[in-house]
């Protein structure tokens, strides 16, 4: 079984949300659409505002982050706040060398103290996969990042914010830029814009933060800003993740920041209504210049509001189809 | 050991790969040997009066083959009895038509001791069941820095010497070792691989990899590892045989090498022929193996190798497992597949599905094998070791109901498998 298959019930609803991968257009836009109805304009701030509501009063989110991680996980929380639950954070040290209690060990511990749902990071891939696997018939699971697999609402608030900008994607060309090798982002970004009918996907960076075999995917690769960017209408930044990185993969932070960072110059190359996106924390004078990251033309800030607003739309629709397929 | 009474098997298929026989026979094994091989199945009354209380076993329709010769499979004993034991995996072997084993030095402790080897060995007498030949560790602690005692080793019985996995710390010591093993006419089982590149990776570097988004191992690690090894048996004049290769272009460079009159063998392991990395159910554990399932034109490109006779064995490359070693996210799970009961299917199915004719593709797993570990074993010659197994190849069944290994990590589980082991015989012994 595929973790897409996992990740819907037996009619084909959405259970967990482990991965972009086997979804449907419709799935995606049912997140998006459920997600527009928690954001509020406020027209005398002319600033977005987000609705709460109840529907998830009484349960209870477990926030369980091996991974060190502030703003995905803030967001999750204030999600789960604003549907009503109760949220627990666990950040959680794990090291395969640690040899100490084991994830489903984990897992079964905290569904003993009634946990409904689980939003889980791992710096394995297929953790998620593996967790909702084994956890009990009404329990939900949600990925917020599981190794260099999978990062699907991180993807999806991206949609939601390219969808308030540019929404047909049939027409879009979109570059995602940088460390795509370690980047989970990408890989859920790339299966999120297939979906919604983009045609155009680029990526681009030196060989040594490309995967092998990155075209089978459906997209192009360039190894230059120049030829990649040239008539885009997206720029998707990504940050270098030095974390999972093992050896040097790029020369140095000046050379790196000069052949694929991206400022005013290079910007040039894209369409002139082109927009930038960054999934944060964004690092300045390496991926992206201050002119660019705190311009018009950068959606960055914008990225964090509807971030929530998707993760309120994720832990509804998951938690609700749960419910209705354990009944 | 020899059998209390005579055994006539009656009527089968005889496959003899090292004779290149294949026809119908009576079979009469006496004394723990074969005594005679009867072409004329006329016969069968005479034979019955010759040996009058010999015990007839009609094998009409089924195949006849030498017991089959498995160069690697993990019995984990001693030390990791948790997961199996000689006696459980023998006595499997056994009823899934494996008669020899070959066991890598990867025990603990592993084999560097005579006690060892012989405890190993005596255990697997015990068992009454497939005979076991250890293999020597070629280093101490197998950490690849100081040699084994792979001459003592090799006179307490071991059919070769290996450094199992593990890597050798440097190319001076792999040198060393080659050049001190061929001083000795020992083989060494090298497992050709440049761990650097092998890093921590667990599926093939490109298409799975890049989708899951899990630590790859490229085909170049296998390649830099052989290429270096290659070297060095051309200058060693070393016995090599290389251990479960999965790349196409690994069996380029071993044609290249045999052709340029190298002294090197290879083996694959069942699994790169039955699958490929577009067989993985996302991240099932149970497909997790090093090295990684790779490309369909690598899994091709074995195939033909087997057909060529560039990769003389197949083994099984058993490795069972208790339930935790699985239950964790892919990655952090240990590698290795229970298999000894996919071999005898495993192989019918390739030959099947590739056409290669019955003598070469039961050579990959008795005679060839039998040789390169210099067993006396893998044929049925009148006068030899009466090791054999009779086969209903037409028969269908499913591991899920009758594993006797005890280790039941397997992505064949639910799969109709075609073609069983019905009876084993031993030294002469009716093991099932």
């Amino acid at each position: 079984m595929s973790d897409s298959q996992l990740q819907l019930t037996q009619q084909g609803k959405l259970q967990h949300f482990l991965t972009i991968d086997g979804l449907s257009k419709q799935h995606l836009i049912d997140i998006m659409d459920t997600a527009k109805q928690y954001i509020q304009l406020d027209k005398q701030k002319n600033k977005s505002k987000l609705i709460k509501t109840n529907v998830l009063k009484d349960k209870t989110v477990v926030n369980l982050f091996f991974e060190p991680s502030t703003r995905t996980r803030t967001t999750f929380e204030i999600a789960a706040k604003h549907l009503g639950a109760d949220v627990i954070n666990l950040n959680v040290a794990r090291s395969s060398a640690s040899k100490g209690e084991t994830l489903l060990d984990t897992i079964h511990n905290l569904e003993a103290m009634h946990a409904d749902q689980f939003v889980i990071r791992d710096s394995n891939a297929g953790a998620a996969y593996f967790a909702a696997q084994h956890v009990e018939d009404h329990v939900s699971v949600l990925n917020a990042g599981d190794g260099r697999h999978a990062h699907p609402t991180q993807a999806m608030l991206d949609m939601f914010t390219i969808r308030e900008h540019k929404p047909n994607f049939n027409e879009l060309s979109v570059a995602i830029v940088g460390d795509i090798l370690h980047s989970r982002v990408a890989r859920s970004q790339i299966g999120a814009l297939k979906t919604l009918g983009v045609q155009d996907i680029r990526v681009i960076g030196p060989n040594t933060l490309l995967p092998t075999d990155i075209d089978a995917l459906g997209v192009t690769s360039y190894n230059s800003m120049r030829e990649g960017l040239e008539g885009t209408d997206l720029v998707m930044m990504l940050r270098l993740q030095r974390e999972r990185m093992e050896g040097q993969l790029f020369a140095s932070d000046r050379e790196y920041y000069n052949a694929f960072g991206l400022n005013q110059e290079k910007m040039a190359y894209a369409k002139d209504d082109a927009l930038v996106l960054h999934p944060g924390p964004i690092n300045r004078g390496l991926e992206i210049s201050s002119g660019i990251a705190d311009s018009q033309r950068s959606l960055i800030l914008p990225q964090v509001t509807n971030g929530i607003a998707v993760r309120m739309a994720i832990m509804e629709i998951t938690q609700k189809h749960r419910a209705e397929a354990a009944q | 050991m020899s059998s209390s009474k005579p055994l006539i098997i009656a009527n089968g298929t005889l496959i003899d790969p090292s004779s290149n026989t294949e026809i119908v026979a009576h079979i009469v094994i006496n004394d723990g040997k074969f005594d005679t091989i009867e072409a004329n199945t006329d016969e069968l009354h005479s034979l019955q009066q010759r040996f009058g209380n010999a015990e007839t076993i009609d094998a009409s329709n089924k195949l006849v083959l030498p017991g089959l010769v498995d160069l690697r499979a993990r019995f984990r004993e001693p030390g990791q009895e948790f997961k199996a034991t000689i006696a459980s995996e023998a006595y499997a072997a056994a009823k899934a038509g494996i008669t020899s084993v070959c066991i890598p030095p990867d025990t603990d402790p592993i084999i560097d001791k005579p006690s060892v080897a012989n405890t190993i060995v005596e255990k697997s007498r015990l068992a009454k069941a497939a005979k076991v030949h250890p293999i020597s560790a070629l280093s101490h602690n197998l950490e690849g820095k100081m040699l084994g005692d792979i001459w003592t080793m090799a006179k307490a019985g071991c059919v070769g010497t290996s450094n199992a996995k593990s890597e050798v710390s440097s190319v001076l010591m792999q040198r060393r070792a080659m050049q001190y093993a061929a001083s000795f006419g020992i083989t060494v089982h090298l497992y050709s691989q440049d761990h650097e590149l092998l890093g921590n990776g667990c599926v093939h570097e490109g298409l799975t990899s890049t989708r899951l988004g899990l630590p790859a191992v490229p085909s170049a690690a296998e390649i830099v590892g052989l290429a270096r090894d290659i070297a060095l048996i051309e200058t060693t004049g070393v016995k090599a045989h290389i251990m479960g290769i999965s790349c196409a272009r690994s069996v380029e460079m071993i044609a290249q090498a045999q052709q340029s009159g190298l002294n090197i063998t290879a083996d694959v392991d069942i699994h790169h022929l039955l699958m490929n990395e577009n067989d993985m159910r996302d991240f099932d554990s149970n497909f997790h193996i090093q090295p990684p399932l790779r490309t369909k034109n690598d899994q091709q490109a074995l195939i033909d190798g087997i057909k060529a006779g560039v990769i003389q064995a197949v083994c099984s490359d058993h490795q069972p497992h208790d339930d935790d070693a699985k239950l964790a996210p892919f990655s952090e799970t240990e590698p290795g597949i229970s298999s000894l009961e996919v071999l005898l299917p495993g192989i019918l199915k390739v030959g099947k599905e590739n056409n290669i004719a019955l003598q070469d593709l039961f050579a990959t797993v008795t005679n060839k094998p039998a040789e390169i570990a210099g067993l006396d074993s893998g044929k049925i010659n009148k006068g030899s070791i009466a090791d054999c197994i009779i086969v209903d190849g037409n028969k269908s069944w499913s591991l899920a109901t009758q594993t006797l290994s005890q280790g039941r990590n397997s992505p064949y589980l639910e799969e109709a498998l075609t073609g069983q082991c019905i009876k084993t015989i031993i030294n002469g012994n009716l093991i099932h």
